[in-house]
């Protein structure tokens, strides 16, 4: 249990996928437009990394060095198409906005990169405390840009449907590039910055 | 040898957990299927023509406005007849393709005479920056043809004469380009059934010094209206402008022979017949016009 906590913690702050690593950028730029699908991602991804690890960590022993690509594509890409399916059946409406990063996350870097150079050479409960670590580090990273984005892009912050903050003067003149790809530049930059300073990389 | 085995092996056990999923999971959503059934009817180009993001998109907006169809959004569904019928099935309501299928109709016939020489560069966009034309008619055809450079079929061809450009409805898909592109805002997308239009667009509420109509421009007399016996012609208060009924007209042309100005023309020859193109049309209302001169 301590092993899981430690390797949880380590994913979720010390070496953040998102803002530490830099993995995973293509989620991060193209979905944090709104809470909704940021939120939708987060939960994706994290089923599909928690079961990719556990799975690739129980049958690390069987898997031959050589064929170890293909493997993980194979696990990853099934707890994808799982993920799509109850997706698109049970809130077609993040179905439609997730688009084709759902899909994408078969490859997303975090999912491969946990499996390669993780999974593949601990046990498992390490390896699920690793997986649940990254996937959570990764969606609060996306939840807090997407809250900046969606807050200073629309000047109305929502969660499925219902209004949290509507800021009086933002609401009639958005600050537009928030929206827009630069927004998501700048926001996870300053972002990066600011995890930089508070010297959270320094400890690593 | 080993590799082989277990790829397979996982392959197989994967594939047995999607199979699980696939049969657990309702492939189905409430509310879902009549997009679907609609989107499978439309096009599928996913061209974005009709303003919605794929035809997806504007199958999800008929699903909630299945009265939006009378807009005629997709301009390919209208021209296909028997997709038309398919989609009126689906969304259950009659559509009439001849309500739908719009052309083109310029509203001007292009007598106003030039009150400058313009030499900037050669599009409508250009000259209408400079004091709104070079026009004596605020509302007249400036002749560059902005419209016929963004037209798909090259339906709309430059009467380098009258300096007017004139649209072939045999050409014509109705995608509305033209509307949007024309500086002056004389382009409109009419029903192709319309029987009578008013080649003018001219009004006398915008009272602009030193512009007037021209004399092929409309007089707001008034005379078509009271020429029409079947009551197909409302006089519209607001642009002081003729408004035609096409469902009363008996295309008897009392209104084309009584109008002083000649402005109003015959649009298609009578029902079930393929419309006249225009340009041919006001060719000859123009040429009878310059004949009785």
């Amino acid at each position: 249990m301590k092993v899981l906590w430690k390797e949880f913690t380590k994913m979720l702050v010390v070496s953040n996928p998102l803002f530490v690593v830099l993995l995973g950028f293509c989620p991060a730029l193209a979905i944090t437009t709104s809470l909704d699908s940021a939120l939708g991602m987060t939960f994706g991804l994290t089923f599909c990394i928690f079961f990719t690890n556990t799975i690739v960590s129980l049958i690390r022993k069987w898997i031959p060095n050589v064929v170890r690509i293909p493997v993980f594509i194979v696990i990853g890409a099934t707890f994808v198409t799982i993920v799509d399916l109850v997706f698109h059946s049970y809130v077609p409406a993040i179905w439609a906005v997730l688009g084709i990063y759902l899909p994408l996350i078969t490859t997303n870097c975090i999912l491969l990169g946990r499996a390669e150079s993780f999974a593949q050479h601990n046990r498992v409960v390490a390896a699920i405390g690793d997986g649940l670590g990254a996937g959570i580090g990764f969606g609060l990273a996306i939840i807090i840009i997407s809250f900046f984005r969606q807050l200073f892009g629309t000047g109305v912050l929502s969660i499925l449907g219902h209004t949290i903050v509507t800021l009086p003067l933002l609401n009639e003149h958005p600050i537009g590039i928030f929206i827009l790809p630069p927004g998501a530049f700048l926001v996870i930059g300053l972002l990066h910055a600011l995890f930089r300073r508070t010297g959270v990389e320094k400890s690593e | 040898m080993a590799q082989i085995i277990i790829i397979t092996v996982i392959g197989i056990v994967c594939g047995i957990l999607i199979y699980i999923a696939y049969r657990k999971i309702p492939q189905k959503v409430q509310g879902l299927e009549k997009t679907e059934e609609i989107s499978s009817i439309l096009p599928g180009l996913n061209c974005g023509a009709c303003g919605y993001a794929g035809c997806f998109g504007l199958a999800q907006a008929l699903t909630q406005n299945p009265e939006l169809v009378r807009n005629a959004p997709c301009a390919l569904t209208v021209q296909d007849p028997d997709r038309l019928k398919r989609l009126g099935i689906a969304l259950g309501m009659e559509i009439d393709a001849s309500d739908l299928i719009k052309k083109a109709l310029v509203h001007c016939s292009g007598g106003s005479v030039s009150i400058y020489d313009y030499s900037g560069i050669n599009t409508c966009k250009g000259a209408s920056l400079l004091l709104g034309g070079n026009k004596k008619c605020p509302f007249s055809c400036l002749g560059y043809g902005d419209c016929s450079k963004v037209c798909p079929v090259e339906a709309i061809k430059i009467d380098p004469g009258k300096n007017v450009v004139l649209v072939d409805w045999n050409k014509c898909i109705g995608c509305g380009l033209c509307v949007s592109e024309c500086p002056q805002n004389i382009i409109e997308l009419v029903p192709v059934k319309t029987k009578i239009s008013l080649l003018c667009s001219y009004t006398p509420l915008r009272n602009i010094n030193g512009r007037e109509r021209c004399e092929n421009g409309c007089l707001h007399c008034r005379r078509c209206v009271r020429a029409c016996e079947f009551g197909a012609i409302i006089w519209n208060e607001q642009k002081l402008m003729p408004e035609f009924d096409a469902s009363k007209c008996t295309l008897c042309l009392k209104c084309v022979e009584v109008c002083p100005a000649k402005c109003l023309i015959k649009s298609v020859l009578a029902e079930n017949e393929t419309p006249v193109p225009v340009a041919t049309v006001s060719n000859t209302a123009l040429q009878q016009k310059s004949d009785e001169k």
